[in-house]
């Protein structure tokens, strides 16, 4: 049994029938006043913050937890200043009433609600449709509010003049501080001035409630500097407010700037420019970036580093770039590079594998689908162009622009992101030389190719050479691919860039 | 046709203008708890009025126009009176239920389609020999009286038909013969209503569409109430739609806008007469949205409030193992219908039945769960016993499956 149910049913002041209905919580606290019981304001700890959360919650029931009754005792008198602050703010529920038909209709039958026991309405929002013989009109709201109470049920009669809804108006906004109404906004505003707070008094936390806080902001005393009499050194309500000599009725109200006391010019200067941390959430590509990543870590990655000599591969590719634009593909390095992996990939079977989660068995993959990672406005993706052993350079070039486009527009779909076996990441794009890519499970092997660049180099005859040097950088997973493996699937691939003709042989 | 034109620029910017007054009407309103002092009509002599005419006769596209016209139209200075004609339809008011109302079956062999308009009242039924008319005004000026009236006084000036309104707002003729129902929708700013007139109607499809059959449902829908009609072509040949259509929208045009007067042909000139309306997305962007709602399933029967249809059958005498029971076995279906999906079906199986074998009741019941209150449900049942079946080799329904399937069939479709 709660206490407060309890304690009213004893006190016989609120008919706890209503009392499990949406009635505000008011009831409740002016029952607490006209009981005038120290010994029960002692142990209905809390009144205010639980009340108010049952408010929003809308639940009839509160429950006490019993540790928290000891934890924050209360004089009697703090208590009733807390309840006679806020219930002086206004709280009302308007009763809004059928407005008559015309025709000299008297009685309806409601036929929808459009809104339910605690929707917000805006005035003008539709609330519910009546019948009256033959007209069907709807009824639109005259207040904002909230919605706290429906007088009838579909299909019930409602009279002229008679009740309909009750919408519990929204407070004015600016003594509203303390009230229920917008928690998130008055928690948000609060660890605003927190911080205000908190910067001046860095060493120590006070410790004191929000309400006590918001009040020193105000008016914008160290918290600091106040004696503070409550148990543990706690900064009560009454400290402040006599440090201030404002009385407990006023200082709810907002001071005129001209009017702020005295003791406000003891405060700090000014107070500092505090930047604020953002918070994001994590939604969307970063959530699924943290998920993946979270699960790669737990494969034992080695990484393989090794530099193509790609000239040859340059000059191959600007004169097939005029013959692809003439069949309408845009042809980069990045299909040539595909295909010649796949090639590869057909000699090393098990860089295209996957190890299953028991670690018991190596799934050989059949097809070389091979992710691209691509930088999208939305975050990293990994659209996978799919059996790429079976198409050619050119089909390869052709589905890499469409997945671009895709990519670029957002368009992506779930069949383009998964089945994906191999992954190739062009961060030379952006720049870099060797990095440590990480593989996407449930994938073994990941390469990652970095700028190409113009470098000197001996060639066979010991001459200095400038040539074009791609960087890649391999990791795979130890547990099934070793450093041999890696090694040699390199070297095959190294030859196949470095002497593109011989793409020619086994495409 | 320059004149109709320039007449309908007109309404069409007085449509502009009322769009952008409602717009910040409501951005006034918002940052205030008490409610907003309302802008005062004006005086009944600024007040013009106009008569359009529907050049559709698809009924989704003229209720989706009566609708248009409603949401997005400002009446505070302009009257306006529709007028329209439809290929056969039925349509049923806001809140009823279809299957009550109607004979479903009976409207899908002859292609007469089913259509639930936004407003109150009963079930009508439209043809081509049928003339509907839509007052529209603002919420404030809604007058139901005023617009019965005209009619009646249209009917006498033009044909000398003498006709009353009775208590329910109908219009009469001969004292008994209705010819004309109504009904009305009143919103914020905006209220119209609506009547039809029975022309030259096809009465034989009218009693068969609206044919009740006895159907055990039980529903708080708004029922329909019954009565005689007669067309107003029996009572005088001269009355044609068109015809009858000219002589009303004269009249309408010649009564001052808020009260019962005769102001003669010198008040017609005043107005913005006759304008052929097409309810198409070019004139009237929105509304196909407004109009595919309206012929979508879920709209005409899934509105439906929830209903409960219950329908006993006795078993006949062969399907029962031996004659040793003296009472009729009955096998009593009752279902649940929520928004037009069957949602609870319980079947009371007289004892005879179980006994010669019938197994099929958890199944029955599964396979009708959110289904639509159709013949679908009836096809999904009947798989749902031949499944059954595979197991064993017989492909068909057994005889007692086949009086059960029989049985829901003529539960969902008679009704």
């Amino acid at each position: 049994m709660t206490y407060i149910v309890h304690y009213l049913e004893q006190a016989r002041h609120v008919d706890t029938d209503r009392f499990k209905m949406a009635e505000p919580h008011r009831r409740i606290k002016s029952a607490l006043i006209m009981r005038n019981d120290n010994s029960l304001c002692q142990k209905v700890c809390s009144t205010s913050r639980v009340l108010r959360q049952w408010n929003r919650t809308n639940s009839g029931i509160i429950i006490l937890d019993k540790k928290k009754k000891k934890n924050a005792l209360r004089t009697f008198e703090e208590l009733k200043s807390k309840q006679i602050h806020t219930t002086r703010s206004a709280h009302q529920a308007i009763a809004f009433k059928l407005s008559d038909i015309g025709e000299g209709i008297r009685e309806v039958v409601i036929k929808e609600w459009f809104v339910k026991v605690g929707d917000k309405v805006q005035q003008f929002d539709n609330i519910c449709e009546v019948q009256s013989d033959k007209a069907s009109v709807t009824i639109t709201s005259r207040y904002d509010g909230v919605v706290t109470r429906l007088y009838h049920e579909v299909d019930q009669t409602a009279l002229v003049g008679q009740p309909l809804v009750d919408i519990e108006l929204e407070g004015t906004t600016a003594e509203d501080a303390p009230k229920s109404k917008e928690p998130a906004t008055k928690e948000t505003n609060e660890t605003q001035k927190e911080q205000q707070i908190n910067s001046s008094s860095k060493k120590e936390k006070i410790l004191t409630t929000p309400a006590v806080r918001r009040i020193a902001s105000q008016f914008r005393v160290n918290l600091s500097e106040i004696p503070a009499t409550g148990r543990n050194g706690r900064l009560l309500k009454e400290d402040l407010l006599s440090y201030l000599n404002i009385s407990s009725d006023k200082s709810n109200e907002v001071p005129e700037f001209a009017n702020i006391p005295a003791p406000t010019a003891q405060v700090a200067p000014k107070p500092e420019v505090i930047l604020e941390d953002k918070i994001v959430p994590v939604t969307g590509f970063t959530k699924a970036m943290v998920k993946s990543m979270t699960e790669a870590m737990k494969i034992p990655h080695f990484g393989f580093c090794d530099e193509y000599n790609v000239t040859k591969l340059v000059e191959m590719r600007e004169t097939l770039k005029k013959v692809a634009l003439s069949r309408g593909v845009k042809l980069t390095y990045m299909p040539i590079i595909v295909k010649a992996t796949s090639l590869t990939l057909l000699n090393h079977p098990v860089l295209n594998s996957s190890l299953d989660s028991s670690c018991e068995n190596i799934i050989f993959k059949a097809s070389h689908n091979i992710g691209v990672a691509m930088d999208t406005p939305n975050g990293l993706v990994v659209p996978v162009i799919k059996n790429v052993q079976n198409k050619t350079v050119l089909e390869v070039a052709k589905e890499l622009n469409l997945i671009q486009e895709k990519g670029a527009k957002g368009q992506l779909g779930l069949s383009d992101l998964t089945g994906g076996t191999f992954t190739i990441s062009n961060i030379g794009n952006v720049g870099g030389t060797y990095t440590k890519p990480i593989i996407l499970p449930p994938q073994v092997s990941i390469g990652a190719l970095g700028k190409i660049q113009v470098l000197p180099r001996f060639d066979s005859e010991g001459k200095v050479v400038p040539t074009h040097i791609l960087t890649v950088s391999w990791s795979a997973d130890h547990r099934v691919i070793d450093g041999v493996t890696i090694a040699r699937f390199s070297n095959e691939l190294k030859s196949y860039l470095e002497n593109p003709y011989n793409l020619l042989l086994d495409v | 046709m320059a004149q109709m034109m320039r007449k309908f620029v007109v309404s069409n910017m007085c449509v502009v203008v009322g769009l952008t007054r409602r717009s910040s009407a409501r951005s006034l309103a918002t940052g205030k708890t008490m409610p907003v002092k309302k802008p005062d009509l004006p005086p009944e002599g600024e007040i013009t009025k106009s008569v359009f005419m529907s050049q559709s006769t698809d009924i989704y596209t003229n209720l989706a126009m009566e609708d248009w016209m409603y949401r997005n139209m400002d009446f505070s200075n302009h009257h306006v009176m529709m007028v329209w004609r439809n290929e056969p339809c039925v349509v049923i008011g806001r809140h009823q239920n279809p299957w009550l109302e109607a004979n479903v079956p009976f409207l899908g062999e002859k292609d007469i389609s089913l259509a639930r308009r936004n407003s109150g009242g009963g079930t009508v039924y439209h043809d081509r020999g049928n003339l509907n008319i839509t007052f529209f005004t603002h919420r404030d000026r809604y007058d139901r009286k005023y617009n019965l009236e005209i009619i009646k006084r249209a009917l006498y000036r033009s044909f000398g038909i003498k006709s009353l309104i009775n208590e329910r707002q109908d219009i009469i003729v001969r004292d008994k013969y209705k010819v004309s129902g109504t009904a009305a929708k009143l919103g914020r700013l905006s209220a119209y209503h609506h009547c039809t007139l029975l022309v030259n109607a096809n009465k034989a499809d009218l009693s068969k569409a609206l044919a009740k059959r006895e159907h055990g449902i039980q529903t708080t829908a708004t029922p329909s109430t019954p009565s005689p009609v007669a067309n107003l072509a029996d009572l005088d040949n001269r009355v044609t739609v068109e015809s009858l259509q000219t002589a009303i929208g004269y009249e309408y045009l010649r009564t001052p806008a808020l009260h019962i007067d005769d102001a003669g042909e010198r008040h017609i000139s005043k107005q913005r007469g006759f304008q052929f309306v097409n309810p198409t997305e070019d004139w009237y962007p929105g509304i196909a949205e407004l109009r595919d709602e309206l012929t979508t399933w879920d709209w005409c029967f899934g509105r439906t409030p929830e209903f409960t249809v219950s329908r006993s059958f006795p078993v006949p005498a062969e399907l029962l193992p031996s004659k040793l029971y003296s009472a009729t076995q009955e096998l009593i279906i009752t279902m649940t219908v929520e928004k037009g999906l069957i949602n609870d079906v319980t079947l009371n199986i007289p004892p005879g039945l179980i006994e010669s074998g019938f197994h099929g009741e958890a199944s029955v019941i599964t396979h009708l769960k959110g289904k639509r209150f159709t013949s679908e449900a009836l096809a999904a049942l009947e798989d749902a016993m031949l499944t059954r079946h595979l197991t064993g080799d017989i492909r068909k329904l057994d005889e007692k499956e086949q009086f059960v399937a029989k049985c829901f069939d003529q539960v969902v479709n008679t009704v």
